[in-house]
């Protein structure tokens, strides 16, 4: 499982600035981003390489922040990739809230992030299949 | 030329009235003693016997009356007259989501008609005016209280009850509507609407417009006349005291004259709750004197204003108030409608783990009050999904909105967005210039 910080910014310019801003300075490197939003609020999804610091650093500068599961997979980068993960999650029934992506380095294999209802049953259902899951953020 | 509708109690010389007040005002002090628990215990605590009161000046001698005593008793405890002759209430809100209770009598509401049948003759109307009552109509006063005045004084009546300002523009035009009756940011916003739906101000019959249940403005008249091309009179009144006609400026527009035959003012200092002079600033307070159902010994209405005591040029004798120019509490008024922030507070916290640090923002956007606020979300409550803030939003939304009868907006918001005080917190940010 992969973990992700959620924070919570309203829905004005400059806002998605700040929390990436305070963890830049703070030398935390942000590899995903994401962004769910409304017309009132929106929902800052990050994956970053040292979450324990970058929680406290963003709780400190007054943001709400929340932790989070995700199923990391990791997708051949060709064209197919993700359709084939997908057939998987849809065959076993597994509903996605929403997911994104992280490509390490042009040419290499891609990460996707997944955020289900059921994180361990999900697991164990793709467990069966040939779908290859990543632990951390390679280096 | 000056028209009234009860020209002798209206043009009633000084001595005359103050006689009349005075007898009003001693069997109103015997009537509530035998009538009403609740007064006699509070006279009986205060050492006073309705006896004592020997002249108006002795009025402050009196105990006063709060809207506290008014949720103390809920719903019926200050009601006066037997329940069998009660023939109506109206409510607003009161501070903790409990309602304010008004109860009429027959009698009441007889007197109610005729202050109100006053107030529109004294704003030029008269019974072959068409006057289109767009206060809402239910427990709130506004509605049913010009509704009745205008069928008193023999006026075309139009219920059309506040909202659908398609249908009113409409009605005003096809119906050749003369009057107006609404809250004063309405009839701006009701502009606003004329010109978007291509109506022009020669396209209706508008003449007079008669406004509050709000806090308004010199230049909100201003504008208010020019743009709906009429006149456009200041109305006061709660329904404590009974509703809208408890003061209405005549032709001359120079302060609201208080029905004195029927309602005694006061002004006092709100701190020291002693009697000032007129003219001086301070916090309103009425005694009825004619009303059986639920008369009100000294309430304290928390508006501030001044009396104006020189005589008008429009003949009448009652003493004039000046516009309110703010509250001794933290009563917001938000569209006509009685709002208390403590209301908004309890309903936040309906909701379990919302944290403590919110700020109500008002404002007045295209004429029309808006309430937005902001919450400080705890990392408990968040959520990396937007349905779930979502839903807490509307959650608090519904909660909200339906404790004050005002839609609201919630705004999220990150911890320590909320300016902390030191002293006492400041909940509130009014934004209306009005």
């Amino acid at each position: 499982m992969i973990k992700q910080i959620s924070v919570l910014i309203e829905n004005e310019p400059g806002q998605a600035y700040k929390p990436i801003n305070v963890l830049g300075e703070a030398g935390i490197d942000v590899c995903a981003v994401s962004v769910g939003d409304t017309e009132d609020f929106g929902i800052l999804r990050m994956i970053t390489r040292d979450n324990n610091n970058a929680v406290t650093i963003l709780k400190k500068a007054g943001f709400t922040v929340n932790l989070t599961d995700l199923i990391g997979v990791v997708v051949e980068d060709h064209p197919g990739g993700l359709a084939n993960l997908l057939t998987v999650f849809e065959k076993e029934s597994i509903n996605i809230e929403y997911f994104y992506s992280f490509i390490p380095r042009k040419g290499e294999k891609a990460i996707m992030f997944f955020k289900v209802e059921e994180i361990d049953a999900a697991l164990d259902k793709l467990k069966k299949h040939n779908v290859v899951l990543a632990e951390t953020i390679s280096e | 030329m000056t028209n009234y509708y009860e020209k002798e109690f209206e043009i009633m010389p000084r001595e005359i009235l103050e006689r009349l007040q005075l007898e009003r005002l001693q069997t109103l002090l015997g009537y509530v003693y035998e009538k009403c628990d609740f007064y006699r215990k509070k006279l009986d605590e205060s050492g006073i016997k309705p006896t004592d009161i020997k002249s108006l000046s002795d009025l402050k001698k009196l105990p006063f009356t709060t809207k506290q005593d008014l949720r103390d008793n809920y719903p019926y405890g200050m009601f006066s007259a037997s329940m069998n002759d009660i023939v109506r209430v109206h409510a607003s809100s009161g501070t903790t989501g409990k309602l304010t209770v008004a109860g009429y009598t027959q009698n009441d509401i007889d007197i109610w008609s005729a202050v109100m049948a006053r107030a529109f003759m004294a704003g030029g109307c008269s019974h072959s005016s068409i006057i289109n009552v767009a206060y809402g109509y239910g427990l709130f006063t506004g509605g049913l209280g010009a509704h009745y005045g205008s069928e008193l004084l023999g006026a075309l009546t139009i219920p059309a009850s506040s909202g659908n300002t398609k249908r009113q523009l409409q009605m005003f035009k096809d119906f050749k509507v003369s009057t107006l009756c609404c809250t004063p940011s309405y009839a701006l916003y009701l502009a606003d609407e004329m010109e978007k739906e291509g109506y022009n101000i020669s396209d209706f019959s508008l003449k007079q417009g008669f406004f509050g249940a709000e806090p308004w403005s010199e230049e909100m008249r201003t504008q208010i006349q020019d743009r709906l091309g009429i006149k456009a009179y200041n109305i006061y009144g709660l329904s404590e005291i009974i509703g809208p006609g408890v003061s209405i400026e005549c032709e001359h527009q120079c302060g609201a004259h208080i029905w004195e035959d029927h309602f005694l003012p006061e002004i006092i200092d709100p701190k020291t709750l002693e009697p000032l002079k007129n003219g001086e600033q301070g916090e309103l307070v009425f005694t009825t004197i004619s009303k059986t159902g639920m008369p009100l010994i000294r309430y304290r209405t928390r508006d501030l204003c001044s009396l104006i005591e020189e005589p008008c040029k429009c003949g009448r004798t009652h003493i004039r108030m000046t516009r309110i120019i703010g509250r001794s509490d933290d009563m917001l008024i938000i569209g006509g409608v009685n709002v208390f922030p403590s209301q908004i507070e309890s309903a936040l916290f309906s909701v379990k783990d919302i944290e403590p640090h919110y700020m109500i923002i008002v404002d007045r956007v295209n004429n029309l009050d808006k309430i937005e606020i902001q919450v400080e979300i705890k990392d408990e409550l968040f959520s990396d999904e937007v349905k779930n803030i979502q839903n807490l939003k509307n959650k608090l939304e519904k909660n909200v909105s339906s404790a004050i009868s005002v839609s609201v907006k919630i705004h999220f918001v990150s911890r320590g967005t909320i300016e902390r005080s030191q002293g006492k917190a400041v909940r509130v940010i009014d934004k209306r210039r009005i």
